[in-house]
């Protein structure tokens, strides 16, 4: 799998080969797509598609562009991020 | 003081009509006031007496205006003329010889200091200020220029003492206000709907707890959210400081400086977007936008990415949001500049369709 984050696509069609390619990798069985955390929102950026690359056991996302938000291909610590909403909304509740 | 007096003030061969005839040909503003004062007392001055005090009219106005120069850095900048901003470039480079950018011709007027570049200053894209207010005693100036012009040499030197009495009180206090200045022009951004605070939907920090859950990341974000939705004020974050947004995201905002506050009451943001635009996404100005030229250019929507900004998307933001706004950064050879506001997360039901 691509292992190499990407922060912005050169243009939409670059953005469409990108998802064509790891989709082709999903059906290969190198990744595995997993379903996104929601309260994920690292760098105030929600959502995109998660990938878990099964060699490695990272989990990556990509997001699709919004320009001028060129779109995002990068590495997300869920786990770390999960705790930290838990750990909020324990002192919230 | 001995000076050689002009040609026409001094020939005695010259009738009244004559001189008139001359003095109103002549193209300059300040030898036609001169004029003004002249003529009312032509008839009893000698022709001495008028040049020494046109001379010292002159040399009042040439000193007011060296003064002030240090302090109107604007009069450099290029000035375009009823919303027609035009540029000449030197003759070396040919083939930019002239560019003309006509913002009326499909959508109106540019955001830029609202379509009015001439008497605004606009530093970042988000607020426009008078240059009246830019420069200490220039409305002052601009009153007695304008009443010498009319003759009315009275509230003309009443103007002039206020200019001075202005500038002496801004030299006596230089540096005590910059904080309240700098306060004040952040919390006047673009947001039109600005909030009164006992209008605030949320009255404790309970309340605003329960009303915003999910929103913030840990409790500093959320108490950081209240103390701006409460006070009103917002924080600056830039390249030194880069706060809460990615680089990716943050780059789209001009010198990758915005600021973040919470919106403390209900406010009506604006999306353009194309046929199959996103109406969900991420990026919304407070100014509603006027036309798809206007947008793409104020918004540097580059057209590789297909956004032709022709379906404009309005939303109601509630209370509590934290937003993050700045002046749209360039994008393809566009200016931007325009009004830009960063939603991370954009709910349906905020849409009005």
């Amino acid at each position: 799998m691509y292992s190499e984050e990407i922060h912005g696509f050169a243009s939409p069609g670059e953005f469409d080969r990108f998802i064509r390619y790891i989709e082709d990798q999903a059906n290969m069985g190198l990744v595995q797509e997993v379903k996104p955390d929601l309260s994920c929102h690292k760098g105030e950026i929600y959502g995109g598609r998660w990938f878990k690359d099964i060699n490695t056991n990272e989990t990556w996302r990509l997001v699709e562009p919004d320009f001028p938000f060129k779109g995002l291909w990068e590495k997300v610590d869920s786990q770390k991020v999960r705790v930290k909403q838990q750990f909020y909304r324990k002192i919230v509740a | 003081m001995t000076t050689a007096t002009p040609n026409f003030a001094v020939r005695e061969n010259f009738s009244l009509a004559a001189k008139k005839e001359k003095f109103y040909s002549s193209p300059s503003p300040i030898l036609r006031a001169a004029q003004d004062v002249s003529s009312k007392s032509l008839i009893l001055r000698t022709s001495e007496s008028f040049s020494a005090s046109l001379l010292q009219t002159l040399g009042v106005i040439l000193l007011c205006t060296l003064l002030l120069q240090p302090l109107a850095p604007w009069r450099s900048r290029p000035a375009p003329q009823n919303h027609t901003w035009e540029k000449t470039f030197p003759s070396s480079t040919s083939h930019l010889e002239k560019t003309t950018y006509d913002y009326d011709v499909v959508s109106g007027s540019s955001l830029y200091c609202n379509g009015d570049p001439v008497n605004g200053l606009d530093p970042d894209g988000r607020c426009v200020e008078s240059t009246l207010n830019a420069v200490p005693g220039q409305a002052a100036w601009k009153q007695s220029v304008a009443s010498f012009n009319n003759g009315d040499y009275g509230q003309a030197t009443f103007s002039f003492g206020l200019m001075l009495s202005e500038q002496a009180k801004t030299v006596a206090t230089l540096g005590m206000g910059s904080a309240a200045t700098t306060g004040a022009s952040v919390t006047s951004a673009a947001v039109t709907e600005t909030a009164a605070i006992e209008d605030t939907l949320f009255t404790n920090w309970n309340e605003f707890q329960v009303g915003t859950k999910g929103q913030f990341a840990s409790r500093a974000e959320a108490g950081v959210a209240w103390t701006e939705y409460k006070t009103g004020n917002s924080t600056t974050y830039g390249p030194m400081n880069p706060g809460p947004l990615a680089t990716d995201i943050m780059d789209t905002f001009r010198s990758g400086s915005y600021i973040a506050r919470t919106l403390n009451q209900p406010t009506t943001l604006y999306r353009v977007i194309g046929e199959n635009g996103n109406p969900l996404g991420r990026y919304w100005t407070s100014i509603k936008p006027q036309g798809p030229l206007q947008s793409i250019i104020d918004f540097a929507l580059d057209q590789n990415w297909g956004n032709q900004a022709t379906k404009i998307i309005t939303a109601k933001i509630p209370a509590g949001v934290r937003i993050y706004e700045g002046p749209a950064a360039s994008q393809g050879g566009l200016v931007g500049g325009g009004n830009q506001i960063y939603l991370p997360k954009v709910n349906l039901t905020w849409l009005n369709f």
